[in-house]
C-alpha cells in the first residue's frame, strides 16, 4: 500500500466525490481515490450512490431551440428600438403628469372665478340700494379683482 | 482561434452595431442559454422566451462590453439574473407559476424538440415521463445558487472557477453549493436511483 493510499482516509473521501466526478483530481491522487474504492466497501457504496444521484439527474432530457429562434429574436429587437418615443414609458407618465397639472391648474381657477362671482353676487344683492356709492364701488372692485382706484 | 477569442471578436462587433455578427452569437450560444434556463424554470416556450430576453439585454449591454473576462461568463451571468429576476416576479405574482402550462406555439412556429428520451414502448414513455418531471421538481426547488451550481456544472459542464464568477463566490463555495444540492437531490429522488 503506497503512501497516498494511507492518506486516504475515509472521513475525507466524500470530500473527493465532487473532484473525482468532474475530473479535478491529478493523476495521483485520482490513483489514490480509486484504490480506496478496491478497498473500502462501505466508501463505494457510498461513491455509486453518489453518481446515481447523478446519473439520474442527467437524464433530463437536452433540449434544442425551435426552427428560426435567432431570427425571431433579432425581430423583436428591432420592435423594441423601432417603438416610437411617444410609446415609451417616461414619455406616457410624462404627459399623464402634465394632464393632471393641467387639469388641477385650471380646475382650481374655475372655482376661484365661480367663488368671485357668488361673492359678487351675494355682495350686489346685499347692497342692492347703494350701488352708486364710492365705498360700494370699491368693494366690488376689490371682490372682482381690479386695482383699487 | 479559440472558441472564446471568436465570441470576443464578434462581441466587438455586435459593440459597433453589427447585427451579422449579433446573430452568429445567437446561433453559437442559443442552445446553452435555452438549455440553461429551461432545467431552471421547466417549461420550454417560457425558456425561450426569457432566452430572447437575454440576448437582447447582451445587445443592449455591448456598448459597455470590455473582454475582461470570458465571453460565456457573461452571457451566464445574465441568463442567471434573468432567471433570478423571473422567480423573483412569479413570486409577486402568485397565481402564476412555473407549473402552469402554457399553449403551444403559434402558426409557423414549430416546438421546441425535446431529445434523447430512453423510453421506447408507451409504459416506459409513462414512466420516462414522470421521473423527468421528479428530477425537474427537485432542480427547481432547490435554492437559487445551488440550482444554477447543478444546472452549469452537471448539464453545461463548466468548470468551478468559471460557476464561481457567474455566482460571485470562491470555487470552496461551488463545491460546498454542489455537495449540498447532490444532499438535497439525493432525498428528493429518493427511489428513483
Amino acid at each position: 500500500m503506497n503512501e497516498s493510499e494511507n492518506t486516504m482516509k475515509c472521513q475525507n473521501f466524500q470530500n473527493e466525490f465532487d473532484d473525482r466526478l468532474d475530473g479535478r483530481l491529478d493523476a495521483l491522487r485520482a490513483q489514490a481515490f480509486d484504490a480506496h474504492l478496491d478497498g473500502c466497501a462501505v466508501c463505494r457504496q457510498a461513491w455509486q450512490a453518489y453518481r446515481a444521484v447523478w446519473e439520474v439527474v442527467s437524464r433530463q432530457p437536452t433540449i434544442a431551440p425551435s426552427f428560426g429562434f435567432a431570427q425571431r429574436t433579432l425581430r423583436q429587437l428591432h420592435e423594441k428600438v423601432d417603438r416610437r418615443f411617444w410609446q415609451l414609458p417616461v414619455f406616457r407618465w410624462a404627459t399623464v403628469l402634465s394632464l393632471l397639472v393641467i387639469v388641477s391648474v385650471t380646475g382650481v381657477m374655475a372655482y376661484r372665478q365661480v367663488e368671485t362671482a357668488q361673492s359678487v353676487a351675494a355682495y350686489t344683492a346685499a347692497h342692492h340700494d347703494h350701488l352708486e356709492d364710492f365705498d360700494v364701488i370699491v368693494a366690488l372692485d376689490s371682490l372682482n379683482g381690479d386695482p383699487e382706484l | 482561434m479559440t472558441p472564446n477569442d471568436t465570441d470576443i471578436a464578434l462581441m466587438l462587433r455586435v459593440k459597433a452595431g453589427d447585427e451579422d455578427a449579433f446573430r452568429e452569437l445567437i446561433e453559437r450560444h442559443q442552445r446553452a442559454v435555452i438549455s440553461v434556463i429551461y432545467r431552471a424554470i421547466g417549461d420550454a416556450w417560457e425558456a425561450e422566451d426569457l432566452a430572447q430576453r437575454v440576448f437582447i439585454q447582451l445587445f443592449r449591454s455591448a456598448r459597455r462590453y470590455k473582454p475582461t473576462a470570458k465571453f460565456t461568463t457573461w452571457l451566464y451571468t445574465i441568463t442567471h439574473n434573468a432567471i433570478r429576476n423571473e422567480y423573483r416576479r412569479r413570486s409577486r405574482h402568485i397565481a402564476e407559476s412555473f407549473d402552469a402550462l402554457t399553449q403551444p406555439g403559434e402558426a409557423g412556429e414549430p416546438g421546441v424538440q425535446l431529445a434523447d428520451s430512453h423510453a421506447t414502448n408507451p409504459s416506459q414513455i409513462v414512466i420516462e415521463h414522470e421521473l423527468q418531471e421528479r428530477i425537474q421538481t427537485a432542480i427547481k426547488l432547490l435554492p437559487e445558487a445551488q440550482r444554477t451550481a447543478v444546472i452549469l456544472c452537471r448539464f453545461e459542464g463548466l468548470p468551478y472557477e468559471e460557476i464561481a464568477e457567474v455566482l460571485d463566490c470562491s470555487v470552496s463555495a461551488v463545491k460546498s453549493l454542489l455537495h449540498r444540492a447532490r444532499d438535497t437531490l439525493k432525498e428528493k429522488l429518493r427511489g428513483c436511483y
